[in-house]
């Protein structure tokens, strides 16, 4: 029994690492670290500490951290047992470029086929439009990820719709993370320390949406000293403040984003008359994370955020037009660790989203709300190293309440009663089991089980009505009735065979539920587009995706390239029915408008990353095929989803000059979106009758672009840092279609009319300007 | 923003690859009890086609033979002028009038094609009650009533058609025409008859009629593949151009493949009131 015990042995020693930021001295938390021979791959915790029982002798280690510079040391467990290692960020401001001996081959030992993160440093000197740092476009850029439209956030991932991503702040959900109607999302490049982005091989932690994670980590401050950062565009100007508020034990990070086209405008209008009449509009950001380390074992963090969108339009004649959009997010989470090995978390949570749109012509007044409000849940306990094994358990709970589009129609004297404003509420809930562990030298399996449940509650009102929607008979339910109840199995598995140092083959299983649904009734992601949980009527949208992918590394790890082939099926997909009217409800149910079918998904994603030299950069193509099939449309056949996009490409490019100057590009080629549009026309009875042919059957011409930045360092000393960033965005000017609509000229009537199809483009080549700096 | 949205411009869209058009032969056929049949035969065209009166003339079908059968007696109908609207030429029966519970099969043989469809007149519908309301005593607008007892032992579908003496040159559908009657089959219903325009793509702006008017209402029974149609053609007519409608509505044709369009038969009942 005795002989078991090695840890008795007299030639071994506890081990113990520590990781911090060089710079701030920051510990990092779930830094990784390789003990080469030994293939050891080990986790810090957040006090950035990790221990190991290690028989005496020398090592190799080789210490990683996302946005960090890698880190490689050769350690002698003779001599001490402490060790501590400081990681330098990875910024343009280091002196040399530094080549490393080797770099990390996570790519080929890692098990996550479908994820890639990267870090705020890796794209804050790209090109964006109007220099507005945007982690939402930059994912765009990753393979099996499509962008929904010209300058939109939204994303399409491996042939999912926009509402299947589930988009994590600091462990929250945002439900629209989009300013400016899409054009910029509520990401804010100065608090945005890293992101995440899961496609498939999701663990089975992560849940509530079928198509990707998308995780966004906010920066917590340094404990030891103040800082401000700050940046100033053509769009908008930012400030971050991080300050120490118990010395080495807690941080307060405040940052604040704000445009400024209105206030220059209202500078403006008191000389120029005109001008008051023009719209006024702006967003803003403000994010507050409070980051508290209790004792040596406990942390709190507290993360809150508010952005809003305030759009308003004073015409003649008293006619005024208000749209008005916010997220408000906030949380607390505690985490605490038992030992190194075992480290649980606890998070509650409240997100809300509200839009406001109104409009007054004369005396009447028209006012519209919607909305989603959660208060949630999430524990996990995290166990790793129990033979190989990384064990996490769980459970999740969330409490949803929605607005559908409510109405308020009046006079400015007296409103019209229509109603309670109707809400619908719903509860999501699940338990989980995700363990990786290593079968043997090559292959690494990961294996997860999550069981989700969902239950509309009431109140809730149904209304029975017939075609042309005259209500003949009406359900109530009472607050807190059982209205419909779904649960869902969904297993997830993953495992990676390496096939050699430098190479090796990842494979995938994901099934996954989604409870809430988006149908949104233009191809882009608006401010308009509303959530609504499952019903009676709306079934669970169901996922089934595998993947298998080739991963190779060439050059000592310099180069790293893959290809992975994915199928993914989606039962119980959500579109309007024909003959919708947006904002209008031609039913007197919530889920009246909504028609259900299938969608399939098959693609190729081939990627290529140079990461280490002068000129790193990626090259990222997916060539996939997207379909869908819902018997009340396309005359139940099979039809192209609106993103169906045969070929996606991006190219991500940077080089460093010398120490002053980096340039960057990116270049994208996706092929066009679909659309239905009508194709011959007849009449009947004197009517003139429009003929669409089939569903989605125009192709909208290809979207490309290419945009080009220079980023110059200004002067900097040991405490401050100032950089120039010069862009262009769409440089070649390419005019890409942004709608396609027909000017109709004539009268028929009069037996005389004229067709031609117009375009509208957004963005024409558009150079901006942004500084930033940091103390 | 508006930085953002001056950049915006529009183009020809040149580079639009669209699809090529086959026109397919257009089908507006009736038959009703008591009367001839009654077919209009045109070609689709090209929606990017310019329309003026020679393409319109164009349009026009007038080589076809158009036959119906009753499933014992058949007639060729003939092509036949029509002064007052456009097409000004259609197919009109001369011998079989249409009767209650018959199925009348449509025949069009036309370029060496044959097209078939079928449909049914059924059972007349009747009113238990029409009425106008008005909203006071001194109101000249009045809205029309309607009330009437659907039969249990089966699933129907209603069209209602106004017409008003010295205004409408014919019978004009109300507003959202059609009635099917899965939610009250079997009960009494009520509605209000709302006057419909004289072109589906005009809004329904007045839903009213006048005081002293001389009123003629028709109340027709359908089959569903007749219902269907108008239907889903009203559907798409009245969200037509409307940029926050999905798009693409399909028309639930019931006269077969490589066609558009109806072939309906119509059990009858006709009403006449005055606006008081």
């Amino acid at each position: 029994m005795g002989f078991s015990q090695q840890n008795d042995l007299p030639n071994t020693s506890e081990c113990k690492f520590v990781v911090t930021d060089s710079e701030s001295g920051e510990p990092l938390f779930k830094a990784h670290i390789l003990i080469k021979d030994k293939d050891n791959n080990l986790l810090t915790d957040f006090s950035g500490i990790a221990s190991i029982k290690l028989s005496k002798g020398v090592y190799e280690i080789l210490v990683s951290y996302v946005g960090y510079e890698k880190y490689s040391a050769t350690i002698d467990t003779h001599l001490q047992s402490e060790f501590a290692l400081a990681l330098k960020p990875s910024v343009f401001t280091t002196d040399e470029v530094t080549i490393l001996a080797e770099a990390e081959n996570a790519h080929i030992q890692g098990i996550e086929a479908g994820s890639k993160q990267l870090s705020i440093k890796d794209i804050q000197d790209l090109p964006f439009l109007l220099g507005e740092v945007d982690p939402l476009k930059s994912i765009q850029y990753l393979p099996g990820v499509q962008s929904s439209g010209e300058g939109n956030s939204g994303i399409y991932v491996r042939g999912g719709t926009l509402d299947q991503n589930l988009i994590l702040m600091d462990d929250v959900p945002v439900y629209n993370p989009s300013h400016l109607f899409g054009f910029f999302s509520i990401f804010n490049g100065n608090t945005v320390e890293k992101f995440n982005i899961l496609k498939g091989g999701i663990p089975a932690q992560f849940g509530g949406r079928l198509s990707s994670i998308l995780e966004v980590n906010s920066k917590n401050a340094d404990k030891n000293q103040t800082h401000l950062k700050g940046n100033f565009g053509v769009l908008s100007a930012a400030a971050t403040l991080e300050v120490p508020v118990i010395n080495k034990k807690s941080s307060l990070l405040v940052s604040a984003r704000r445009t400024y086209v209105d206030l220059i405008l209202k500078g403006l209008s008191n000389s120029i008359e005109e001008l008051k009449k023009q719209p006024n509009y702006y967003f803003y950001d403000l994010n507050v994370n409070y980051d508290h380390l209790i004792t040596k074992k406990d942390r709190l963090t507290f993360n809150l955020y508010k952005g809003t969108d305030d759009f308003l339009y004073q015409g003649v004649n008293d006619f005024e037009n208000s749209i008005r959009w916010q997220n408000q997010l906030g949380s607390v989470k505690w985490q605490h660790v038992f030992n190194p090995d075992l480290i649980s978390d606890f998070t509650v949570y409240a997100t809300d989203y509200q839009l406001n749109l109104g409009a007054v012509i004369t005396n009447y007044e028209l006012k519209l709300s919607s909305g989603i409000r959660d208060y949630g849940a999430k524990f996990t306990l995290s166990s790793t190293n129990i033979k190989k094994h990384n064990i996490t358990i769980g459970a999740d709970y969330v409490w949803h309440r929605f607005t559908p589009n409510n109405i308020v129609l009046g006079t400015k004297d007296d409103a019209i009663d229509l109603g309670q404003p109707e809400k619908l509420y719903a509860l999501e809930a699940a338990t989980f089991v995700n363990d990786e562990f290593e079968w043997n030298e090559k292959i690494l399996v990961n294996v997860g089980l999550r069981l989700s449940g969902f239950m509309h509650r009431g109140p809730f009102t149904r209304y029975l009505a017939n075609e042309t929607g005259q209500t003949l008979d009406t359900l109530f339910y009472k607050s807190g009735a059982n209205i419909q109840t779904y649960s869902g199995l969904e297993p997830r598995a993953s495992f990676r065979y390496k096939l050699n140092d430098a190479s090796s083959i990842k494979g995938s299983f994901d099934r996954t539920f989604q409870y809430i649904h988006l149908a949104p009734v233009s191809s882009v992601s608006l401010p308009t587009d509303i959530w609504v949980p499952s019903s009676e009527k709306i079934q669970p949208q169901i996922g089934t995706q595998y993947s298998i992918g080739y991963f190779k590394s060439f050059e000592q790890n310099a180069w790293e390239a893959s290809a992975v082939l994915y199928y993914k099926f989606m039962q119980n997909q959500v579109e309007y029915r024909n003959g919708v009217l947006f904002g209008y409800s031609s039913g007197n149910n919530f889920d009246d408008n909504f028609t259900f079918g299938k969608g399939k998904s098959i693609g190729l994603e081939m990627y290529v990353e140079k990461k280490t030299g002068r000129f790193t950069g990626w090259l990222s193509y997916t060539l996939s095929k997207t379909t869908r099939k819902f018997s009340e449309l396309n005359q139940g056949k099979i039809f192209p989803a609106k993103y169906d996009r045969l070929h996606d490409l991006s190219f991500v490019g940077n080089y460093k000059l010398n120490e002053r100057w980096k340039f960057s590009s990116v270049f994208v080629y996706a092929t066009g979106n679909r659309l239905t549009l009508p194709t011959g026309r007849y009449l009947i009875d004197g009517n003139v009758i429009n003929d669409y042919g089939s569903k989605n059957n125009f192709l909208m011409p290809a979207y490309h672009r290419l945009d080009f930045s220079a980023t110059l360092k200004g002067k900097s000393s040991n405490v401050y840092q100032s950089f120039w960033v010069f862009s262009v965005y769409n440089v070649y000017n390419r005019r890409n279609p942004y709608y396609i609509y027909f000017d109709v000229d004539g009268d028929v009537n009069e037996y005389n009319l004229t067709i031609s199809a117009k375009k509208v483009s957004l963005f024409p080549v558009l150079p901006s300007v942004a500084y930033r700096f940091e103390f | 923003m508006f930085f953002l949205l001056l950049t915006a411009c529009e183009d020809e869209a040149g580079d639009l690859k669209l699809p090529a058009y086959e026109p397919k032969l257009v089908i507006d056929g009736q038959i009703e009890q008591g009367k001839y049949a009654q077919v209009t035969l045109t070609k689709s065209a090209s929606y990017f086609a310019d329309i003026d009166s020679a393409a319109l003339r164009e349009a026009l079908v007038s080589t076809a033979k158009v036959s119906i059968s009753d499933g014992e007696k058949s007639e060729v109908l003939t092509l036949t002028k029509n002064s007052d609207k456009f097409p000004s030429y259609y197919y009109k029966g001369t011998e079989l009038v249409g009767e209650v519970g018959k199925t009348y099969t449509l025949t069009v043989e036309t370029q060496g094609q044959v097209y078939q469809a079928e449909t049914s007149i059924l059972e007349p519908p009747k009113f238990d009650n029409l009425s106008f309301e008005f909203d006071s005593p001194e109101d000249t607008l009045a809205l029309l009533g309607a009330e009437f007892t659907d039969n249990a032992e089966e699933e129907n579908y209603y069209r209602i058609f106004t017409y008003r003496e010295n205004k409408d040159v014919k019978y004009v559908p109300m507003y959202l025409s059609t009635l099917g009657d899965k939610y009250f089959n079997g009960e009494t219903f009520s509605l209000n008859i709302l006057r419909g325009s004289q072109s589906l793509t005009e809004i329904a702006d007045d839903i009213y009629f006048t005081k002293g008017d001389t009123i003629r209402v028709k109340f027709c029974s359908l089959d569903k593949a007749h219902f269907d149609f108008w239907r889903t053609l009203e559907r798409e007519a009245y969200s037509v151009g409307n940029p926050f409608t999905s798009s693409g509505n399909e028309i639930l044709s019931n006269t077969g493949e490589g066609t558009l369009g109806v072939w309906g038969g119509y059990g009858a009942t006709y009403y006449q009131l005055i606006v008081k």
